[in-house]
């Protein structure tokens, strides 16, 4: 399976806005992504990435996933041998089929990381990103989705995806912290 | 746990809270570099988890950093009001 039709399969679920792939260390192998999203931007990205998971494993926290809630958009993070899986969707996705396919996105994808690697003549080399080249033309990706709209201020029945637990932190301004402390987490 | 932009913990409990105060610092600055690059500015919620474990930095309105961590079922319902659950 090529790295083309492994992202497409992510592309193909509703409201999901495009895919990267970058190595365990989170140098980028492999982007969807429409236009608005620069190579350079998603190279940071994958560092920072990188970085995060590095974090955790420091406070012995075993990263196997990482979300990010980006107002109504979403990173998703997803480890695998060799590497990470990042996919970028709108809040009204289908998590049922998102999930099915980055189960299988991420079935094919140590083999890809590995056949990257293998193709590259020094190991320390940085071979260039590849680009999915269906994103490439404009249009080719579900034209029915607003894949390069601005981010849009808070719409009815979409809106405040976290505000909730926003403001019940926030409630803790004065040094109290009842919200978190009644989720009885182990540190806080 | 919560810590405030510049670092100082405003308040804590449970084990380890100084390395969760730094490690939950230093992913909300990452995850903001990250939504201004990816153009989606605003406050950012971020959850890592793995081997049930979970671990939930937030943007508080009043601009301090709230973090937790624990198992994913006990965090799992403030995890659903961040829209991460």
């Amino acid at each position: 399976m090529r790295g083309e039709d492994i992202l497409n399969v992510l592309l193909d679920v509703e409201w999901v806005v495009g895919s990267f792939v970058a190595d365990s260390a989170g140098q980028l192998l492999l982007h969807q992504m429409p236009p608005e999203f620069g190579e350079q931007e998603l190279a940071r990205t994958t560092v920072r990435l990188a970085s995060i998971v590095r974090c955790a494993e420091l406070c012995e926290l075993g990263v196997e996933q990482c979300a990010f809630s980006l107002n109504r958009y979403q990173l998703s993070m997803m480890r695998f041998r060799g590497g990470f899986l990042c996919v970028m969707v709108e809040a009204p996705v289908n998590r049922r089929a998102l999930d099915m396919a980055t189960r299988i996105a991420v079935e094919s994808l140590p083999q890809l990381v590995d056949s990257l690697h293998v193709g590259s003549a020094a190991p320390d080399e940085v071979p260039a990103p590849r680009t999915a080249p269906s994103l490439e033309g404009e249009g080719e990706c579900n034209p029915d989705r607003p894949l390069a709209e601005p981010v849009r201020e808070a719409e009815p029945g979409l809106a405040p995806i976290f505000e909730a637990g926003v403001e019940q932190i926030a409630s803790n301004g004065n040094g109290a912290e009842p919200a978190l402390a009644s989720e009885k987490d182990d540190a806080l | 746990m919560r810590v405030s932009g510049r670092g100082m913990l405003l308040a804590a409990r449970g084990e380890e809270c100084e390395r969760l105060a730094n490690a939950a610092a230093f992913i909300h600055n990452q995850a903001k570099l990250i939504a201004a690059d990816l153009g989606r500015h605003g406050r950012t919620a971020v959850h890592l988890k793995g081997g049930g474990l979970s671990l939930l930095v937030v943007k508080s309105e009043v601009n301090d950093i709230a973090a937790a961590l624990g198992s994913t079922e006990r965090l799992r319902s403030l995890l659903r009001k961040v829209g991460l659950g």
